[in-house]
């Protein structure tokens, strides 16, 4: 029994709708496979997917877990149907067909299409997929409401007191009001589709997607949140929305040329536009008065409708025998224009403005600059390639691509209520010196990239490959960015090596280097305060030597060894490397660039930020055929992703700002290993098939801190975090006749994870923070799985 | 509702299941009937071939039969030839030749016969528009793969073609994503209702990593479009490339972030106070015996973003710092 809380619904089976869907599965004809996983070998069974079948059964879970059945549906103890079949069928001598595929369709994570048409013709389809993702099934809240839009508290509840400490001070207060809320997402996908050949060369195809998602998710709502007075709570928001998608392409194609024109909608609607709260903490210092508990309340804005349009031609030319040149042109508007929410939900309103509740004695006498954003961004995109094998033992290719990301969106300065509970300036005007005063930002970019790239067969079946990159992106003057352009070289080499349909090698070495312009932390600074701030305050509060990992200067290295031997017939093993390290540097920390009302020693010898990263990926992989009707698998991979960083712990005293003393460093390093097992034989007569499948996968974060003199007592150590699974599984099919089969499995899933982050944290374990007592997920699931197959040949 | 909606697929599974097999019934097989007009076992044309290749010898071949390019009644079906080439040595051996020379075009991985850029000529000829249009030259093209590694054109069904197995065949190079899709937090590929080919294009585009669309986050967009905005308040990074926090693939790291804040976040915020502070193991749970006051709101639950939750973007007027 795992930490996930079991007092979850459980799915009832009829036992007899089951006997009778037994009774009728004539249909079903599934190969033994694993169940509700994919393959994780290329040449897996198909047999599933190859005849008209039919597959019925029931199976049954031990184990009440969300984490396991987080994607398959499984998420509950007791039984489930087991139900997929595949249909396809040829209507008639012309080349009409109609197919239909349904699968896990007794499970709530479930797929089912049909399609009609007449191949070389016309053909249209349907489908409708459906996914809950099961998240947390033991978090914890007191607010009433959960699931809506608006939550108040309980009677009864009264309050967080103010003061230190809360809430863990206050858990006998809290404790008695908390209750489970499952978090859980339904996505339903409803696809339909057509097109059919309008002309010799042409055809023309539509497609329609439209996405429901309905539950909850978790969000951090927060009080007040400026001048060290944060409070706040993790709570569940209403998920109420819908993404069409409509796709329509119109394509050419001659013997010499072919050619693309399509046009992209998408449409984001979202019908729950806000979550308001009622405010469970009593009021502390620096809040306007009554914003606590029990008058105030807070809002945070939910994800905003929006759509998209995107018309894009490609075409193609084969200038010559091996030649070929391809051009794409797109255009892409981003639209997003929904009503603003007021500055706070408490009130009284600016004057003119909306009438807001419940009132409190907050002031906010600024007025919104503008009722809706607005919001435009607009993509053009440019890309052209150019590629030949006109030479006998040479190919290039030389690829240009622009790509300019135009952000319209007007800007206004906006006046800042911190979380509901913090007054306004009285003037919103650009001269006011006040950093609750703040003009939003468009950001445009523009990118250019050139790439060539050549491989030469210097000896009989072993190339020898160059590639070159050039990279630019240009950030706009009025941008939040705080470079004005970074510019990437990246240069490699590659010696492929095909010794015989028995053995080839290939080794790689890439060098990237990521230069740019100055780099400005005022940039951003100047861009998004009033004037009136930047001039009294001309420098901002961050460590002027921080520099952004993606926008600062580096050098990456990049090897990657493949090889892959044929001992033998019935041996095949593949040996796959990936490392690279990326060091991340200046430019100028070591002195003042463009921050000249810096005082100079304020840089240290080192950025602060990222400094250093490195990833690996190591594989070897094997498969195996001992004996006629026997195939086996076996495969090992250890990956590693980890980054280095230094900062510097400070308040806002050029003291502290200056002090080396203060560094302190964050060495976070992520290893997995993974291994797989697979057998599986089927003797010549093919009556039966059996086979079983083991994977381990042990996922180790850890977190190594150093931190410098000043900052004492030194900081506990950060325990690791992992994530270890044994998962088993055990299948096979019996043939029953021609058409029948029946098919078991068994499944064993044992999962334990640690993570510091909520493991012993209860709701009350966090100054500041109402949390959700949600515990890291453990299971042992035992699943068994017993159906029937008919197929009809 | 949820046993509502399962019912109401096992009932339409069934339905459809009994208008196709209906529909089968009634319809004259149109394999036997080609075989009946021309002669040929499978294909237009294909006796030379078939006249060895057949049941007894190679079933396998034989299920081209089964696959759009076994119906005669589109006209653009090729025939054995079509792929393979005339083959006339292979078909007449010649009297001095020890064994059989193979066919003029065979589709085996680093094979002799057949470089891979004629292997997948045979194809391009019809199925170079579409999708394939940016095939040549493309990363799989230049990698020296063929079309027929990744699909299986004689089979009933090709594995790359099906949502549920496709994986299986991408991870025979891609070996490291076989192991995220295994890691704590991953898309739901793992149980096959999503594919790689939701969001890689194998055949080539004009994105990096072959994405499906023009950026990484026009790709997220077609699923997420929530992210999309524009907002009011745009984070830099989120509105340049997604993956700069999160790892599309897999991480042992809630969300799919890259690294556990709030140490990811502070990788690009060291400002005075709660964002420069060195936060460590000092008070985490279980609280430790005269541990008064407990100061690890950064570490624990969703830890930066228990208060600003709005790191995609905010629209809120006052979400300047992404907490509204």
């Amino acid at each position: 029994m795992g930490k996930i809380d079991r007092a979850t619904r459980k799915l009832s089976v009829n036992p007899l709708a089951a006997a009778v869907a037994l009774a009728l599965a004539a249909p079903g004809a599934a190969l033994a496979e694993p169940m509700l996983q994919v393959p994780l070998y290329r040449g897996a069974d198909m047999s599933r997917y190859d005849e008209n079948n039919v597959e019925l059964g029931v199976g049954f879970s031990t184990e009440s877990s969300f984490k396991f059945g987080e994607f398959n549906g499984i998420h509950d103890q007791g039984g489930f149907l087991i139900g997929n079949l595949n249909l396809r069928n040829r209507l008639g001598d012309d080349g009409r067909y109609l197919n239909a595929f349904g699968y896990n369709l007794g499970l709530p994570s479930r797929q089912l299409g049909v399609e009609y048409g007449k191949q070389g013709g016309y053909w249209i389809s349907a489908g409708y997929d459906m996914l809950t993702r099961y998240q947390f099934s033991d978090t914890l809240f007191i607010h009433n409401g959960l699931g809506g839009s608006v939550l108040t508290l309980p009677a009864g509840f009264a309050g967080i007191t103010a003061g230190t400490s809360q809430p863990p001070a206050n858990a006998a207060a809290i404790n008695p009001f908390l209750r489970t809320y499952e978090i859980k997402q339904d996505r339903d996908v409803f696809r339909l589709g057509g097109g059919f050949n309008f002309a010799p060369g042409w055809d023309l195809s539509v497609n329609y997607r439209q996405d429901d998602r309905d539950g909850s998710k978790l969000i951090g709502a927060v009080m007040g949140n400026t001048g060290g007075n944060p409070r706040a709570a993790i709570l569940p928001y209403d998920l109420n929305d819908r993404t069409q998608q409509v796709e329509a392409v119109v394509r050419w194609r001659s013997k010499t040329a072919q050619a693309n024109f399509s046009y992209w909608y998408s449409k984001y609607d979202n019908d729950v536009g806000s979550l308001t709260w009622q405010n469970p903490y009593g009021i502390i210092a620096g809040w306007a008065g009554n914003s606590g508990f029990n008058t105030g309340y807070g809002r945070l804005g939910l994800m905003p409708s929006n759509d998209f349009h995107q018309f894009a031609a490609t075409g193609a030319w084969n200038l010559a025998p091996k030649q070929r040149l391809t051009g794409t042109f797109s255009y892409s508007m981003m639209r997003q224009d929904d009503a603003f929410l007021p500055y706070t939900i408490n009130g009284p309103a600016f004057p003119g403005g909306p009438t807001q509740t419940p009132g409190t004695t907050l002031t906010v006498p600024n007025a919104l600059p503008r009722s809706s954003l607005d919001g435009k961004i607009d993509n053009t995109l440019l890309d052209l390639a150019y590629f030949t094998r006109a030479w006998d033992k040479v190919t290039l290719r030389a690829n240009y691509h622009y790509n300019k990301h135009n952000n319209k969106t007007p800007t206004a300065l906006y006046a800042y209520v911190g979380g509901d509970t913090s007054n306004q300036p009285p003037v919103a005007n650009d001269t006011i010196n006040s950093t609750q005063l703040r003009w939003n930002v468009a950001e445009s970019t523009t990118e250019n990239r050139f790439k060539v790239d050549g491989d030469y067969e210097i000896f009989r079946r072993t190339l020898l490959r160059g590639f070159y990159e050039y990279k630019h992106i240009s950030y706009e003057e009025e941008s939040e960015a705080l470079r004005s352009h970074t510019t990437n070289n990246l240069l490699g080499a590659e010696l492929r090596r095909i010794m015989s349909e028995e053995f080839t090698g290939t080794l790689r070495y890439a060098h990237d280097q990521r230069t740019g312009s100055d780099y400005s932390l005022t940039r951003a600074y100047r861009a998004t305060y009033t004037t009136g701030t930047t001039n009294a305050v001309p420098f901002p509060d961050n460590v002027p030597t921080l520099r952004h990992f993606f926008l600062a200067d580096y050098d990456k290295d990049m090897i990657r060894a493949i090889g892959s031997i044929t001992p033998m017939e019935r041996v095949t093993i593949d040996l796959r490397a990936d490392w690279y390290k990326v060091k991340y540097k200046g430019p100028d920390c070591g002195g003042p660039n463009d921050q000249v009302l810096a005082p100079a020693n304020i840089f240290p010898a080192e950025c602060l930020g990222r400094t250093q990263g490195d990833g690996a990926s190591y594989t070897i992989d094997g498969s195996f055929v001992p004996a006629d009707g026997w195939n086996a698998f076996a495969f090992y991979t250890y990956s590693l992703f980890s980054t280095d960083q230094l900062s510097r712990n400070i308040n806002n005293t050029a003291a502290q700002q200056i002090s080396a003393a203060r560094d302190w460093s964050a060495s976070l390093k992520y290893t997995d290993n993974t291994v797989g097992l697979g057998v599986r034989y089927q003797p010549d007569n093919k009556k039966y098939d059996v086979g079983a499948q083991y994977v381990f996968s042990d996922g180790t974060g850890k977190y190594g801190l150093g931190a410098a003199s000043a900052l004492v007592p030194g900081p506990l150590p950060v325990p690791d975090t992992q994530a270890r699974l044994h998962s088993l599984q055990l299948f096979a099919k019996y043939r029953y006749s021609k058409n029948v089969a029946l098919r078991f499995n068994y499944w064993f899933e044992k999962y334990r994870t640690d993570d510091w982050a909520y493991d012993n944290a209860t709701p009350t374990s966090s100054n500041n923070v109402l949390l959700t007592g949600h515990q890291s997920p453990q299971y042992d699931a035992h699943i068994f799985g017993i159906s029937i197959a008919y197929t009809n040949w | 509702m949820k046993q509502l909606k399962l019912t109401a697929a096992v009932l339409a599974g069934l339905a459809l299941a009994f208008v196709a097999f209906a529909a089968r019934a009634q319809a004259p097989a149109e394999k036997e009937a080609a075989a009946g007009k021309r002669g040929d076992l499978v294909l237009r044309g294909d006796a030379k071939c078939t006249r060895c290749h057949d049941e007894e010898d190679s079933p396998q071949v034989l299920q081209i039969g089964k696959t759009r390019h076994g119906v005669n009644a589109d006209q653009r079906t090729p025939t054995c030839v079509s792929c393979h080439g005339e083959s006339d040595r292979h078909i007449n051996k010649p009297a001095d030749a020890k064994e059989r020379p193979k066919p003029d075009r065979i589709f085996k991985r680093n094979n002799d016969v057949t470089p891979p850029e004629a292997q997948s000529e045979a194809c391009l000829g019809c199925h170079e528009a579409s999708a394939r249009i940016h095939w040549q030259g493309s990363a799989h093209d230049r990698g020296r793969v063929t079309c027929a590694n990744c699909h299986t054109v004689h089979a009933p069904r090709d594995q790359v073609l099906v949502k549920e197995t496709q994986a299986g065949v991408c991870f025979t190079c891609h070996k490291e994503q076989r192991a995220a899709i295994f890691r704590f937090s991953s898309h739901p590929l793992k149980s096959g209702w999503m594919a790689c080919s939701d969001c890689h294009a194998p055949h080539g585009s004009v994105a990096e990593h072959n994405l499906v669309r023009n950026t990484v986050n026009e790709t997220c967009y077609q699923c997420h479009a929530d992210k999309r905005g524009p907002f009011l308040w745009e984070h830099p990074p989120a509105r340049e490339d997604c993956t700069l926090c999160h790892n599309p693939h897999g991480s042992n790291v809630p969300q799919m972030l890259q690294a556990r804040p709030p140490y990811l976040c502070q990788q690009c915020h060291v400002a005075p106070f709660h964002p420069s502070t060195n936060y460590s193991g000092t008070n985490l749970p279980p609280i430790r015996p005269g541990v008064t006051a407990p100061g690890f709101d950064k570490m624990l639950g969703q830890q930066c973003m228990n208060c600003h939750s709005k790191v995609h973007g905010s629209n809120h007027p006052s979400g300047a710092r992404f907490t509204r």
